[in-house]
């Protein structure tokens, strides 16, 4: 059975549309890649699907596990086995990761750890991410550099372990080692889980590591072309030129 | 170390400023029923407008002043109530009028018969010539503007002025509202019929012209669904008058889905009390847009008010004050959120030299009923000296959770590295600080017609420089 | 008893927005005398509970925890050539009318933290001189307010010296029917060229019956400074809330953990785990068995 099934979504901002009509559909397992240009819906439909306020779905279905979420909050949609990685993850002063991430667990597991187990479980999650294990007491994305929220966001993805993990750009702004590390927390992930991938970027580095089911180019709010892992290579090569109208000029 | 422990100085410790002192008593004294009759004899008031001043004037003598805000204790009554006098109206002529203001009007270049008229002392400013063409465009569009006085005579409008006139700002509002309301004397009247845009700004720099006629002037601004317009106050020459107090009152009434932007740049001459009161109630998806620049007055306190009283309704505040050697001008906003999913702005500049005070005071009131309101002040400050002072004093009540309300502040001195920067290309220190100055204050500029922008301009390099250019 | 205005603005403004001070009755009675000796190592611990005039010098951290009803609470902190101040009040259950006086000569500093856990009715004034060269003033405040509870602060920071610092933080949550005033004034006095003064408020509202009022005053009488003012008012962010569903937390509980957040990143400058652990635990957000 399909993971997460999307038809005919169309979403925006207000009254700009900026999804007209977008259809995919990710398996349970699989490792799909959204790629496409700047502005042509990547984080947009991240949002949409993760039920993000900011944006309004004004028409299409989508489907987790078979049931219509379509409405759904965004906590519910957690609850259900989804998680979106932010780009800009918010900065909550006061709030510490670890207990975030425990009152979190709490909420998607229905159950509370004991505080022991919690901390071992946490150690080795941050391990997996060569991150010093201070971080865990520090607020939550307070201060930290990019590289430090997006090894957060991994760290959620690790202990929360969704059936479907989407990730907005995780790669973005990394030195090489960073790349490696957050890699090698995706991977731990599937190895731990086996949860299905939608992974949202523009280069492919983030990528190496992992065997990709299927590619998804997305441009203008369309979803353009589909195929193979054989699609981040060609487009590594060409760019996106020839789905964006400039191409074809 | 020297400390009472009696529990009683807990209060005492805490009452180290003073208020102004009352000055009540002696600004009553002089204004009598008589005189009041007097002048609404010699406009010849309908009857329920002299009842109205009347009444003020009883209000008048039993309000107290404010315990807040800049001392006006140097206020001379006695001149202001000869000054006000039908009968006795002051002779004033150009010889009477101080030379620091006729140096300006030189150095900004105004022709001596727009001097006259701005210092109180000529015959009417002739601007009938370019005002009558103003008129007709006016006219045809629908819009109503002439001077209040003759529109409350006009069968067609003095409903209208009964029932809106000193409605928003009620003679109890203050002391000097009350004043107000026992001696007003001209100003204009406006109503911009549902769904006129009207291109053109309305100046009331071109009724200008009885002598006298600033200092107690009402405006009567209505503007009906749907509408456009906006108007301007004053100019940035010196307007001088003799007695020294402009207790103005401007009332305006937007509509619903109306905009009307209300832009005022002031120079009142240095010895004047601008003890002006400027209010606004906006109807459902209106807006209200105030732009003002305060650079003249001896003592101001002005503080439009904005009401929101309809869904969605809108109210923005572009400042500037300046003050300058032997100014202190206490000037700001007010903004009532009365109504749901209303929104508010605000944008300040403040700049103290030479020993001036300038104060930003403002409040945002969002009501228990303002669901879904958001309200947003940003203030700044620029101390050009250090015998100079700079007050911000603003205040938030909210009566609601569903809102979002901030309010950022900054006080600061021009930046040594700017001025080096401009120096460092050449330009004099003096010029370099007129420069940044001016920028300082493009918030204000940027939102005027671009003549009064450049008079602006001028204005402020006048105050930094002594030399316009 | 008398009835007085207190907590009165250093600068009066529009009397109808009812903000220039606050009116108390005074209780009577004979304040107990406290003076304390801060010292470096281990923080004194006070717990008060009547009508106290506490005198504060020293280096070191003094905790005082006030829980008293009709109780005035005198403190007067002097802080010496260099010296350093902790002094944290933590204000639980009751009424009191609370004022703290400073005085700070070259190079001290004081840290002062206050933290109101749902006092009954509370008026809190807090005056400081910085009149030494180069001393620093940080304030950290954090207030949780409910039912019909009303809290009054008036914080004064007067800096007179040279090259002062000041920085207060402000973090609170309303709830119910209850209603906080908080009056916040840098003072830049002629003379204290090279000074630096920030204020913050952030005020969480949770429920629509609350009332706030935010004062914040900046007086200034010099060139060479640099003050800056910010408030903040209102609901979660959106972007917060979406944020924390994503990850399961439904939006009821958001409001609970934001609201502890915000008067726990106050806690944590408490500086001192014993207490710091206490107030947790009393509001829940810690374990009993941690």
């Amino acid at each position: 059975m399909d993971l997460l099934n999307i038809e005919h979504l169309t979403a925006g901002i207000e009254d700009r549309e900026l999804l007209h009509g977008v259809s995919l559909t990710v398996g349970s397992g699989e490792t799909h890649v959204l790629m496409g240009p700047n502005g042509a819906g990547k984080s947009t439909l991240g949002f949409a699907v993760m039920g993000s306020p900011e944006y309004t779905v004004t028409g299409g279905t989508i489907r987790f596990a078979g049931e219509d979420i379509t409405r759904e909050s965004p906590d519910k949609r957690a609850k259900r086995g989804m998680f979106l990685s932010f780009q800009n993850p918010v900065e909550i002063p006061g709030l510490s990761l670890s207990d975030f991430i425990r009152n979190a667990l709490e909420q998607v597991t229905g159950q509370r750890m004991k505080l022991w187990d919690f901390k071992k479980q946490l150690k080795a999650a941050m391990d997996v991410l060569q991150m010093d294990a201070a971080y865990a007491d520090r607020d939550l994305n307070a201060g930290f550099s990019g590289g430090e929220k997006k090894k957060a966001e991994i760290l959620q993805l690790l202990m929360l372990k969704p059936k479907l993990a989407i990730l907005d750009e995780t790669d973005s702004g990394l030195d090489v080692d960073a790349v490696k590390t957050v890699s090698a927390g995706i991977a731990a992930y599937r190895e731990g889980c086996g949860g299905s991938l939608l992974i949202i970027t523009h280069n492919s580095k983030i990528l190496d590591a992992l065997h990709v089911d299927r590619t998804h180019i997305i441009a203008d709010g369309r979803i353009v072309k589909e195929g193979g892992a054989e699609l981040i290579a060609e487009i590594n090569r060409s760019g996106f030129d020839a789905y964006t109208g400039k191409g074809a000029v | 170390m020297k400390r009472n422990t009696q529990v009683s100085d807990i209060d005492r410790s805490r009452y180290d400023f003073r208020y102004a002192e009352d000055a009540a008593d002696f600004l009553s004294s002089g204004i009598t029923p008589e005189i009041i009759r007097e002048i609404s004899e010699e406009k010849g008031d309908p009857e329920w407008m002299r009842a109205f001043r009347l009444h003020a004037l009883e209000i008048f003598q039993r309000t107290e002043m404010p315990g807040w805000g800049p001392p006006v204790d140097g206020l001379n009554m006695d001149r202001i109530v000869t000054y006000i006098r039908p009968k006795s109206r002051m002779n004033t002529d150009w010889n009477d009028v101080p030379e620091n203001i006729k140096a300006t009007f030189e150095k900004l270049g105004i022709p001596q018969a727009e001097r006259e008229s701005l210092a109180g002392v000529g015959a009417q400013y002739d601007s009938e010539l370019v005002y009558h063409n103003v008129r007709k465009e006016v006219a045809e569009s629908g819009v109503v503007y002439t001077d209040l006085e003759s529109a409350m005579h006009d069968p067609k409008y003095a409903d209208m002025i009964r029932t809106h006139f000193m409605k928003l700002v009620p003679p109890t509002d203050h002391k000097f509202a009350a004043l107000h309301g026992a001696v007003w004397s001209g100003g204009s009247f406006v109503y911009v019929p549902a769904g006129v845009h009207l291109d053109i700004p309305l100046q009331s720099y071109f009724r200008l012209n009885a002598k006298g006629a600033g200092q107690f002037e009402h405006t009567l601004i209505i503007v009906e669904d749907n509408a456009y317009l906006h108007f301007i106050e004053g100019c940035s020459a010196p307007k001088y008058y003799e007695a020294g107090l402009h207790a103005g009152c401007v009332e305006l009434y937007v509509g619903r889905h109306a905009t009307l932007r209300y832009s005022t740049i002031e120079n009142w001459s240095k010895n004047m009390y601008n003890l002006n009161t400027k209010r606004s109630v906006v109807a459902e998806g209106g807006r209200v847009e105030w732009v003002s620049g305060s650079f003249g007055s001896h003592v101001s306190y002005l503080y439009p008010m904005s009401i929101l009283n309809g869904r969605g309704a809108h109210a923005e505040f572009t400042g500037i004050t300046f003050a300058g050697e032997g100014q202190n001008l206490d000037t700001g906003a007010k903004i009532i959120h009365n109504a749901p999913e209303t929104t508010s702005h605000m944008d300040t500049k403040s700049i103290s030299k030479s020993g001036g005070i300038s104060t930003f005071r403002s409040a945002v009131v969002v009501k228990e009923n303002a669901v879904g309101s958001r309200s947003s002040v940003s203030c700044e400050s620029l101390m050009l000296d250090d015998i100079s002072r700079s007050d911000t004093v603003p205040a938030m009540d909210i009566r609601t959770d569903k809102c979002d309300v901030g309010h950022e502040a900054k006080i600061g001195r021009i930046s040594d590295d700017a001025v080096f920067y401009l120096m460092s290309r050449g330009l004099d220190e003096q010029t370099a600080r007129a420069m940044i100055v001016s920028g300082f204050a493009d918030n204000v500029s940027k939102e005027l017609p671009l003549e009064y922008a450049m008079e602006m301009n001028n204005l402020i390099r006048l105050e930094m420089t002594g030399n316009v250019g | 008893m008398a009835t007085q205005i207190i907590n009165q603005l250093p600068a009066p403004t529009f009397s109808w927005l009812g903000v220039n001070g606050c009116e108390r009755e005074l209780p009577d009675g004979t304040p107990e005398a406290v003076a304390v000796k801060a010292a470096a190592g281990e923080a004194a611990r006070l717990e008060i509970g009547r009508s106290t005039d506490l005198t504060v010098q020293g280096s070191g951290t003094v905790i005082a925890k006030i829980a008293a009803d009709d109780a005035v609470l005198h403190t007067h902190i002097r802080a010496g050539y260099g010296e350093q101040i902790r002094f944290v009040q933590i204000f639980q259950n009751g009424s009191a009318i609370s004022e703290v006086t400073a005085d700070l000569d070259d190079t001290a500093s004081l840290a002062l933290i206050q933290i109101y856990l749902n006092p009954n009715d509370l008026v809190s004034g807090i005056r400081v001189h910085l009149n030494g060269r180069k001393s620093v003033f940080t304030s950290r405040i954090g207030y949780l307010l409910d039912g019909e509870h009303a809290l009054d602060i008036n914080l004064h920071v007067i800096q007179s010296g040279k090259k002062t610092a000041s920085d207060t933080d402000v973090k609170g949550v309303l709830r119910g029917h209850a209603k906080k005033t908080f009056r916040g004034t840098i003072d830049f006095r002629n003379g204290c060229a090279g000074s630096v003064g920030a204020e913050r408020e952030e005020v969480l509202l949770m429920d629509e019956a609350v009332q706030n009022q935010t004062v914040p005053v900046i007086l200034c009488a010099e060139e060479d400074v640099s003050g800056t003012h910010g408030a903040s008012i209102g609901q979660i962010d959106s972007k917060h809330i979406f944020y924390l569903q994503s990850r399961g937390i439904p939006e009821d509980r958001i409001y609970e953990m934001i609201a502890l957040a915000r008067l726990g990143s106050v806690i944590a400058e408490i500086g001192d785990a014993e207490t710091e652990s206490d107030i947790r635990r009393q509001l829940g957000t810690e374990d009993a068995d941690a």
